[in-house]
């Protein structure tokens, strides 16, 4: 980790700035200037009293000093693009990739034999999956259970939540994120997908799972559109399971000549999306294709894992303001909680003051991690753990947004976006309902005005105010969120973290799904209200 | 008596069901108890006689809507559960209203390689706890009047949910909620865990063959099929109060789909203009289907400018307001005509 050692060797080495920083962040010094600081402070002065640990008090209740700063801001900025250039040069290019595809298509267990090879799963934890799964009579998923850790998940066989791992290719260090296919699981896949910057698709190849797959209504199609209205652009697809249809070139041409043309139509580049054939099970041609086999016979291309090792990872923006969205909310080690999260734009380290939106809290960041390390401070595009201290955990909710105190994420109730309607069977009509998905969040909205169908082409006006928005049209639409009562008094509807495209781009993607399907992806053009 | 319009002040006691209605106003016409002009408020309640006049008599709507409300039968007929992983809302659906008297909503942490999954189970074992809790406090599941419990989820979360209560109640011992939940509750499958996916509970078979009677279900599947002649034919699904007026004058509404806030407009006209579109739909032979807006079915026909229709010919929207403004002019003309000649 050539940025970790670099950073660590420049820890401490500004010293005039941080502290004035250390100042305005810390809890003890400052209490008065924040008043929601010091509520929480009491709060937990209450909690700990009243469970009558009176044994140790002054022990509990001091709260630990807020670590120091390390850099200025723009000291770290420029700590950031130099560690990424050296990280471009000479290290490991951090990417992440999110697996998707139809439900049983072998994408967990994909990942599972994947990690396993690369031994990022050890020979004691497999084994106990393959006997775990064998006692449940599913043997058959016990490279699954590597990512499927939950006993529902388990028990049905079928991955409902993302699962976060880690490896490392030669030249890559990749954060994989593994989607439920299952169609009810699709705004977990959806936040998974908005964390990512490439995609591992996987398709089963056996006769009638690949059709009923790809055909209308099957996730490959959703999955495909989705992560591709999410900013994705490479693809590698994984042709599975051949094993089951005698690794059959026949077959696998027969896919490929399928799937290249949608991926085409839905806007990936052909030089950015590749093909390998391979057999997850057994482990066939993910870090090498061993002589004799069958599949060698015909197939003499990459494996997986060299075309892992291809990923490009896109720009990153670390000049703009930090922003976080929190994918997942758990407790961590000591006081406060930790989040995850994918970080969009800018940089972040120990001891920065962050706030939460929306809502009026802050924490104080207390430690980062990335891939399992720890960290003092992360950039852009890093998937991140971290931890908050002096805030109360019930006000970090799973799509909230982190950002720094001085440079806020506008909310939004109501805003203007430009969409792409796909292939559905009831047109938009003004007033429709609909759920917006933004990263982790999903909200109930209304499509208030449809404001224009738009040329695809060159984004000239067709028709304004139309009735009705159809399939396969673009179009302006003013969407405005709904309040959640059905009855009574209309409470007041709450903002979400939002930004123009212009502004931002991972911020301002939005998707729109109605009755468990997606019919529009687009992006946020104004926030109106 | 004095009878002048008033504000009609709803008693205060919110979430109960009102007992009493403030009426107040000026006397416009003098007896022996009151004085002319003087402000008096009347409390109208149960079981007392009152009588309500209006100038040119009561209008054929508000005379079904009394007599709809005059049918048996009070209270919840199907209480809702509609849950996802963390949230629960829980629902009463009567004639006319739908409630919703508690929400949850709890953070479960999400598994993660980190934190392993224990978190996320034992989240989600005191979020299930918590339903257990508000389900015997929110769901009148003993009155005989509720015919159904609906525990709607995407996903698998309503089968957990449900086998948690009768768990739950197994041990507790508790032997009616035991009853009521091996008689009443239907799982129903819905696409997002947030309220208003209601109308996919009510339109799901299931539901709906539960409820044929029930006029919130019949409001449920009309604004279904609005939708899907939408996709089929958009020229036989219109909307909107101008566009449905034009249907209506050619005589081509099959169901007009209606929401009552329509009808509480303060405006008499814009209430009168309503009326005479009902009575004329239904004079053709016409299904009239009255929204109610405190349903969520009601909500979206509001949201769909709160008037809707499915015709029983394919109209052309376009086309009929090219010869409507055709007709405008034509008539325009022939006044500047008559005008001209008059002069």
């Amino acid at each position: 980790m050539a940025a970790l050692s670099a950073a660590n060797s420049r820890a401490g080495t500004p010293s005039g700035t941080p502290a004035k920083k250390k100042g305005s962040a810390g809890g003890k010094v400052s209490g008065t200037a924040t008043p929601s600081k010091q509520r929480g402070m009491d709060q937990q002065q209450l909690d700990i009293s009243g469970l009558n640990l009176n044994s140790e008090p002054a022990a509990v209740i001091v709260e630990e000093p807020p670590p120091k700063l390390s850099f200025a801001r723009e000291a770290l900025l420029q700590e950031a693009k130099r560690a990424i250039e050296v990280s471009d040069r000479t290290g490991k290019k951090g990417v992440s990739i999110i697996v998707i595809g139809h439900v049983d298509a072998g994408k967990s267990t994909l990942m599972g034999r994947l990690l396993y090879d690369l031994g990022r799963l050890d020979e004691k934890t497999k084994r106990a999956n393959e006997r775990g799964s064998t006692n449940a009579g599913k043997s058959s998923f016990s490279w699954a259970w590597g990512l499927d850790g939950t006993l529902e998940e388990r028990e049905r066989g079928i991955t409902m939540d993302i699962a976060m791992q880690s490896l490392t290719t030669p030249h890559r260090q990749i954060t994989v994120l593994d989607a439920p296919g299952h169609k009810d699981f699709i705004p977990n896949m959806i936040s998974g997908a908005s964390q990512a910057d490439c995609a591992l698709l996987v398709i089963d190849s056996a006769v009638g799972e690949f059709e009923s797959g790809f055909e209308r209504g099957g996730q490959t199609r959703e999955h495909l559109l989705l992560v591709r209205s999410l900013g994705v652009s490479q693809v590698i697809v994984a042709v599975n399971k051949l094993d089951q249809v005698e690794w059959s070139k026949a077959r696998y041409d027969e896919i490929v000549g399928l799937i290249k043309p949608f991926l085409l139509q839905s806007g990936f580049h052909s030089s950015k999306t590749s093909f390998v054939p391979v057999g997850a099970y057994e482990g066939v041609n993910l870090l090498s294709l061993s002589d004799g086999t069958e599949l060698k016979a015909w197939y003499s291309g990459p494996t997986l894992v060299d075309l892992l090792d291809k990923l490009e990872p896109p720009a990153r923006d670390v000049d703009s303001p930090l922003r976080i969205p929190i994918a997942n909310v758990f407790k961590g080690q000591g006081q406060g909680a930790a989040v995850s999260g994918r970080i969009l734009s800018g940089v972040v380290q120990v001891g920065e003051k962050l706030r939460v939106l929306p809502g009026d809290e802050s924490g104080i960041v207390k430690s980062i991690e990335v891939e399992e390390e720890n960290v003092s401070w992360a950039a852009a595009g890093s998937n991140v753990n971290i931890q908050l201290t002096s805030i109360d955990p019930v006000n970090l909710i799973v799509g909230s947004v982190l950002c720094p105190p001085t440079d806020l994420v506008p909310l939004a109730t109501s805003f203007v976006a430009r969409v792409i309607v796909f292939d559905i069977q009831v047109p938009i009509t003004a007033g429709s309902s609909i759920e917006v998905y933004h990263h982790s969040r999903d909200v109930p909205a209304t499509t208030t005005k449809l404001l224009a169908t738009l040329d695809r082409s060159n984004g000239k006006v067709i028709k304004a105010n139309p009735r009705v928005v159809a399939k396969g049209a673009s179009a302006e639409l003013q969407l405005t969120l709904r309040s959640t009562a059905v009855s009574g008094a209309q409470s007041v509807v709450r903002g979400i973290p939002m930004e123009p495209f212009s502004a931002n781009k991972d911020m301002g993607r939005i998707l729109i799904r109605r009755g468990g399907e997606t019919i529009a992806a687009g992006i946020v053009l104004e926030i109106t209200r | 008596m004095p009878s002048q319009e008033g504000a009609g002040d709803q008693n205060p006691s919110g979430g109960m069901p009102a007992a009493s209605l403030h009426i107040s106003g000026p006397v416009i016409r003098e007896n022996q108890y009151v004085r002319m002009g003087a402000y008096h408020t009347l409390d109208i309640e149960p079981n007392r006689d009152v009588r309500i006049e209006k100038l040119e008599g009561w209008d054929s709507v508000a005379r079904s809507r009394v007599e709809e409300a005059i049918v048996p039968g009070r209270g919840a007929e199907v209480a809702a559960v509609v849950c996802g992983e963390g949230t629960a809302a829980f629902c009463l659906l009567s004639q006319h209203m739908t409630i919703v008297p508690h929400r949850i909503s709890m953070s479960i942490p999400r598994k993660a390689a980190a934190a392993g999954t224990s978190q996320h189970e034992k989240g989600l074992g005191k979020f299930y706890a918590q339903i257990f809790e508000s389900f015997l406090r929110h769901i009148p599941y003993n009155a005989p009047s509720l015919r159904a419990i609906v525990i709607a989820s995407p996903g698998w979360i309503r089968d957990a949910v449900f086998d948690y209560l009768s768990a739950e109640a197994l041990k507790r011992g508790d032997k009616p909620l035991q009853k009521a939940l091996k008689e009443k509750v239907l799982k129903v499958h819905i696409s997002s865990a947030h309220v208003h996916s209601l109308v996919e509970v009510l339109k799901s078979p299931e539901v709906s063959h539960q409820l044929k009677e029930a006029k919130f279900a019949k409001e449920g599947i009309a604004l279904d099929r609005f939708f899907k002649m939408l996709g089929s034919d958009e020229n036989r699904a219109w909307y909107g109060p101008d566009h449905v007026r034009l249907a209506s004058e050619r005589g081509a509404i099959g169901t007009l789909l209606i929401s009552d806030d329509l009808f509480r407009s303060s405006d008499p006209a814009t209430r009168k203009k309503y009326v005479a579109m009902v009575e004329a739909v239904q004079s053709k032979g016409g299904e009239v289907i009255m929204f109610s807006s405190m349903h969520e079915s009601g909500q979206q026909l509001n949201q769909l400018t709160g008037i809707a229709a499915i015709l029983t010919f394919p109209l052309d929207v376009e086309v009929v307001e090219a010869e409507e403004k055709e007709e405008e002019e034509e008539r325009k003309r022939r006044e500047q005509a008559e005008a001209d000649a008059e002069s």
